[in-house]
């Protein structure tokens, strides 16, 4: 299985057939039985199971250490008009552990973009969104393709990501 | 930039947690209280059992303190996303480190000394007893963040921590202590006290490089 620039693959299988230990084997979060893998774009963006964000840091402080990972300053234009987007202007100030499942993973998405990373590696990105916030990560995901960056999803949403190539996992 | 960010970013943390972030450096004095109220009689006698108690209860104190290093951040997913940025993890770790000596091991270098002084000890012996926990509980952070992050990955970290820290910290624990003891009694110290400025420079360079690849290792488990 290879990924080149501007190309997404969409995992699907049922539970317990290793889509999300595939998922932290290209994030390099854990070392297959067999075989390799090389990858070519670092730092990488993974959001796993797990929100990745500090539940006793706010909003605002929690985009401020995703910037300072990857060397940069926050920059809060940028950062307030992608809180707009992702209806989390107001919570900026509130702390992780305040807000809703979903509120939380639009934050992590919020985190994502921060990040500027070329590859997404994203687990059941789904998860926890209402319909509104569904529509708007899928149109992140495709957008984040068209310009030049990749992504591996793994996915139990019923309508595919477009432009995705679908790859079925099966047990055993 | 970056180092200050994390590290500010890490002080944040601890304050936040309220009272959880002090509760070592309460245990740590409930207990080196408890023995002062009841042993004074024998401190008064012998004050190196009371240095000793001190440097005791300071890696008991550690062990307790340790056990949540990285266990928030693990539960939250934060540790996955910094061990993925491999220039960024060392100086997450080190800021990491500095934050927790900054609200456990500096609490205790100077309250140490401040117990044993009113405990009846002379003012010159709780000076070298700070300064035997001033180098000493960084050697104990370091040396307990290597084991702690071997165990973040696994449920049960906090038993087995207790079981596989403390046999590390026994030569900074009797190098710290004889410095003390062969000042009390007035004989040269510095083979030591250079034991353990070696044990600290030792800790401090090469614990923090190793403790990245060990994070992502854990990551696995």
């Amino acid at each position: 299985m290879s990924l080149v620039a501007g190309e997404t693959i969409e995992l699907r299988g049922p539970n317990g057939c290793g889509k999300s230990t595939l998922l932290r084997i290209m994030a390099g979060l854990q070392q297959p039985d067999s075989g390799d893998i090389a990858r070519y774009v670092d730092p990488i963006g993974y959001l796993g199971h797990k929100f990745g964000l500090a539940s006793i840091l706010t909003v605002q402080e929690n985009l401020r250490w995703t910037s300072t990972l990857i060397g940069s300053k926050l920059d809060t234009t940028r950062a307030r008009e992608l809180l707009e987007t992702f209806e989390l202007r107001t919570e900026m100030s509130k702390l992780i552990q305040e807000l809703s499942a979903g509120q939380k993973r639009r934050c992590s998405f919020v985190c994502l973009l921060i990040g500027n990373y070329k590859l997404w590696l994203l687990d059941e990105p789904f998860s926890s969104l209402d319909s509104r916030g569904e529509k708007l990560v899928r149109e992140l995901i495709e957008e984040h393709c068209r310009k030049g960056g990749s992504a591996v999803i793994a996915s139990h949403s019923a309508s595919p990501i477009a432009q995705a190539v679908q790859v079925e996992l099966g047990i055993g | 930039m970056r180092f200050w960010a994390f590290y500010r970013r890490e002080l944040l943390i601890e304050f936040r947690s309220g009272v959880e972030s002090f509760i070592p450096v309460v245990f740590f004095l409930l207990v080196v209280g408890t023995f002062a109220f009841t042993l004074h009689s024998v401190f008064t006698g012998d004050s190196r059992v009371l240095v000793s108690v001190i440097w005791i209860t300071t890696l008991f104190t550690s062990v307790l303190s340790l056990d949540k290093l990285f266990k928030r951040d693990h539960a939250d997913g934060t540790l996955a996303v910094a061990v993925l940025h491999r220039d960024a993890i060392t100086t997450t770790v080190v800021t990491k480190l500095i934050a927790h000596w900054s609200v456990t091991g500096i609490p205790i270098t100077i309250l140490g000394p401040t117990v044993g002084l009113l405990s009846g000890l002379q003012i010159d012996h709780a000076l070298m007893l700070g300064f035997t926990l001033l180098i000493g509980t960084p050697t104990i952070t370091m040396l307990g963040a290597l084991v702690t992050a071997l165990l973040v990955g696994l449920g049960r970290g906090g038993e087995l921590l207790t079981v596989l820290i403390l046999p590390l910290y026994i030569p900074t624990l009797l190098f710290g202590i004889s410095v003390c003891h062969l000042h009390i009694e007035s004989a040269s110290y510095t083979s030591e006290l250079l034991w353990c400025f070696a044990l600290l420079t030792g800790s401090t360079t090469a614990i923090p490089l190793a403790l990245g690849p060990v994070l992502k290792m854990s990551q696995d488990s």
